[in-house]
């Protein structure tokens, strides 16, 4: 699978778009100007001889019906491959099947009303017998089939927000038989783990949300997504339950899809490592400019640890960074604003957030382990003009910011000052600055091929690809908070090359730990593709990045078996059977 | 195209046999295609005055090439084909696609070119179709048992997505100055 894509509305367009093709053909030959009439010759096939009614009636059909043929396999190969306006996308789209229409479906349609079993004449022969009305008509139609079409077919994943929350799809195979369950292992052992795709920011004004597990298909294969993970031998699972589907107010939660999924969950043996916020927020708290925002995420992680009082890892906010910079920076999603004010507001919200969740957790669990993962950036100047070389040390602090107030960590006085001059008050910075730091927490360094930024001569970030690569950006992370390591997310956006990524990926962690880096956990993100990743999720194409151990057909990656493969030869390793770092943090 | 198609991991996985999969169901999808077929006069107007071979021959030839078809839907459409969701549409543009270039390809290579009209036409296009519709729909589900699982090491998967994968591939392919 190439594309996700939303047959309903396909299915509708398609229809539509030929019901309009016939209401504008047929006014012409109301008007006195006949060009093609398709109903009838298609009709005419199905109703040889047959009653005006009667072929019309049919031969609307079959229109409609080839309209939503057409429709759907426009969603499946041409929708967004080229970044047009969709009413462009689908009039492109249509005039290339018109072309197919003059040149061949059409005089073979009409062959097909011959009264002999054979025909002497070539194609070129029938094409002779098109008029030029009929191939006016013909193009007249599909400009405005593809119109319709391109108008009425856009965001085929994701849902409007104010119909949520939306009942989550039944799994497609219950099973009653006994659930796959994970080889077990000493709890000291390095962490492999995986994790289910479960972004969930809004876009389009708040008005537009995309689901990355509704996009996934998690909802309806969440068993056999669990399956997989403990088929590829991974030990812990990255999982975000749906926060927007499960928080619906104040006081007020459905667990009904969580409920389903955390029992069978730790039936299989599988430990999750809980993501309560990741990139969004229910619809009635609108996004990270709310000043409300940090007290519900309070109430839903303490509501969460009361439920699932057995569960001990967390990720009480993922990516605070990429989160705040993508919202309120950079445009892209939530509240899509572009100032520094705002992303100093987002920063403040979420991390008080992320703080009071911690509290609440550990209240309830005071053995919990808190993974912070946070996306591990780095951005070099491209020259030495004072400038460039000023902007990349502002960014390169930045990137910082989240982890430096949620640890207690002193800013720089150029950042401090960035901070009270955008809003946050000093008493507010003085508050993170009293934080309790949790014993039990991990700093998790995501990596990705874009992760490191040149800063070119324009002041503009340009992903950089592996310059320096995890070790060294990981080690930045552990120089200045001295918290225990792990590599949280990485993945290949070329499925290709994706074995070859994993293994470098891993040397990496090898090497740090050997330097004396406290590293605990490993991470192949995620156990699916995800969907529309590298447009940053921008909108909603629905187009499949390749990126996870198994396809959304839930079908191996060559990835899978490599991970699979390195989980084997590892796993028993002296320091990563018994890997006295995560020892030392649980006991 | 193909490389956007590569990119985003149209090829197999390491457990897949899309080739045998595709030959299969090819052959699998023929009854209702050949129910067509036959029903609108197709095969009789195919033997006798197209191909002018004896029956027996033409329902030979005919059942091999849309074997060969199915193969030829598992090459182009891959990990694709394995979509339960999509393989529907796959096959029936495959089988659309090859409906029309039959005319434009294969009847022009027949000394004299006779093409099927009236019922017959129909019936060409109509098993085309349906022929199509069943071989992607029924893809998946005969692929499914034809696969290994992950714990079957094939010869050769090891170089390409164990632990020598870590060096680019460029570098692998570079043959060493022989002393």
């Amino acid at each position: 699978m190439i594309r996700v894509i939303s047959v309903r509305k396909a299915l509708l367009a398609g229809a539509a778009g030929a019901a309009a093709w016939e209401a504008v053909l047929r006014l012409f030959s109301v008007a006195g100007l006949p060009l093609v009439d398709l109903v009838q010759v298609l009709g005419a096939l199905a109703v040889p001889g047959g009653a005006a009614w009667a072929w019309w009636i049919s031969g609307f059909l079959m229109l409609l019906a080839a309209g939503a043929l057409w429709a759907t396999f426009y969603a499946y190969f041409v929708w967004s491959l080229f970044a047009w306006r969709p009413l462009l996308q689908g009039v492109a789209f249509s005039m290339g099947v018109a072309v197919l229409a003059q040149l061949v479906t059409y005089p073979l349609l009409q062959l097909m009303h011959a009264s002999s079993e054979v025909a002497r004449t070539g194609l070129l022969g029938l094409l002779d017998e098109v008029s030029w009305r009929e191939r006016v008509g013909l193009v007249i139609g599909h400009l405005v089939y593809g119109a319709v079409l391109g108008a009425l077919y856009t965001r085929p994943v994701g849902g409007a927000t104010k119909q949520e929350p939306h009942p989550v799809p039944a799994p497609s195979r219950p099973r009653s038989g006994p659930l796959k369950t994970a080889r077990p292992r000493g709890p000291s052992s390095f962490i492999f783990a995986t994790g289910v795709e479960c972004s969930y920011p809004t876009l389009d004004g708040g008005r537009w949300r995309l689901d990355q597990m509704a996009a996934t298909g998690h909802y309806r294969h969440w068993r056999r997504d669990l399956e997989l993970t403990v088929e590829v031998g991974a030990t812990h699972l990255r999982y975000g339950p749906p926060l927007h589907l499960i928080h619906l107010g104040p006081d007020r939660y459905d667990w009904s899809f969580p409920d389903l999924v955390m029992p069978a969950m730790r039936e299989m043996g599988i430990t999750p490592i809980i993501d309560l916020c990741h990139f969004g927020l229910p619809s009635w708290l609108e996004n990270f400019q709310n000043p409300e925002a940090p007290e519900a995420l309070r109430a839903y992680a303490a509501a969460f640890a009361d439920r699932y009082p057995w569960v001990r890892f967390y990720t009480p906010f993922n990516e605070m960074f990429v989160c705040t910079k993508l919202s309120a920076l950079e445009g892209l999603w939530n509240e899509q604003l572009k100032s520094e004010r705002a992303f100093v507001t987002a920063v403040r919200h979420v991390v008080k957030a992320n703080s009071l969740m911690c509290r609440e957790i550990l209240q309830r669990r005071p053995d919990a382990v808190l993974v912070n993962s946070e996306s591990g950036e780095f951005y070099q100047p491209c020259c030495p003009d004072p400038h460039i070389v000023s902007k990349a040390e502002f960014e390169n602090e930045r990137r910082f910011l989240p982890l430096d107030l949620l640890f207690s960590r002193p800013v720089s006085e150029r950042m401090r000052h960035h901070l009270f001059e955008h809003g946050m008050p000093e008493d507010e910075y003085a508050w993170f600055m009293r934080g309790d730091v949790p014993r039990r927490a991990i700093i998790g360094v995501d990596y990705y091929d874009w992760n490191e930024k040149l800063i070119d001569h324009d002041g503009e970030a340009k992903a950089l690809g592996e310059l320096f690569g995890w070790y060294v950006i990981a080690n930045q992370y552990w120089e200045r908070y001295r918290r225990p390591m792990m590599h949280t997310e990485t993945n290949a956006m070329d499925a290709r090359e994706a074995p070859h990524w994993l293994w470098r990926q891993w040397h990496n962690v090898q090497l740090i730990q050997k330097a004396g880096v406290p590293v605990v956990g490993f991470t192949w993100y995620s156990v699916t593709d995800q969907v529309d990743w590298d447009i940053a999720q921008s909108e909603a194409l629905g187009n499949v990045n390749p990126v996870g151990l198994f396809d959304l057909n839930r079908q191996p990656r060559a990835v899978a078996q490599a991970y699979k493969h390195l989980i084997e030869m590892f796993s028993d390793e002296p320091g990563l059977r018994d890997c006295q770092a995560l020892k030392r943090l649980l006991t | 195209m193909f490389r956007f198609l590569r990119a985003h991991g149209i090829d197999p996985g390491p457990t897949q046999r899309p080739m045998l999969a595709g030959a299969l169901a090819g052959l699998l999808a023929l009854p209702p295609a050949a129910a067509v077929f036959v029903g609108l006069g197709s095969f009789s107007v195919t033997a006798e005055r197209i191909m002018r071979l004896p029956a027996a021959a033409t329902a030979a030839i005919l059942v091999l090439a849309f074997v060969v078809a199915g193969v030829l839907y598992a090459c182009l459409f891959r990990r694709a084909a394995n979509d339960r969701g999509g393989g529907w549409l796959f096959g029936i543009s495959f089988g659309f696609f090859l409906w029309i270039a039959a005319p434009v390809i294969i009847l022009p290579l027949i000394p004299g070119s006779a093409m099927a009209a009236g019922r017959p036409a129909i019936g060409f296009m109509g098993s085309f179709l349906v022929w199509g519709l069943a071989l992607g729909a029924l893809f998946p589900y005969v692929h499914r048992p034809l696969q290994t699982d992950l714990n079957t090491r094939r010869k050769g998967l090891l170089d390409r997505f164990g632990p020598s994968s870590a060096v680019p591939h460029h570098r692998l392919l570079r043959r060493q100055p022989s002393k």
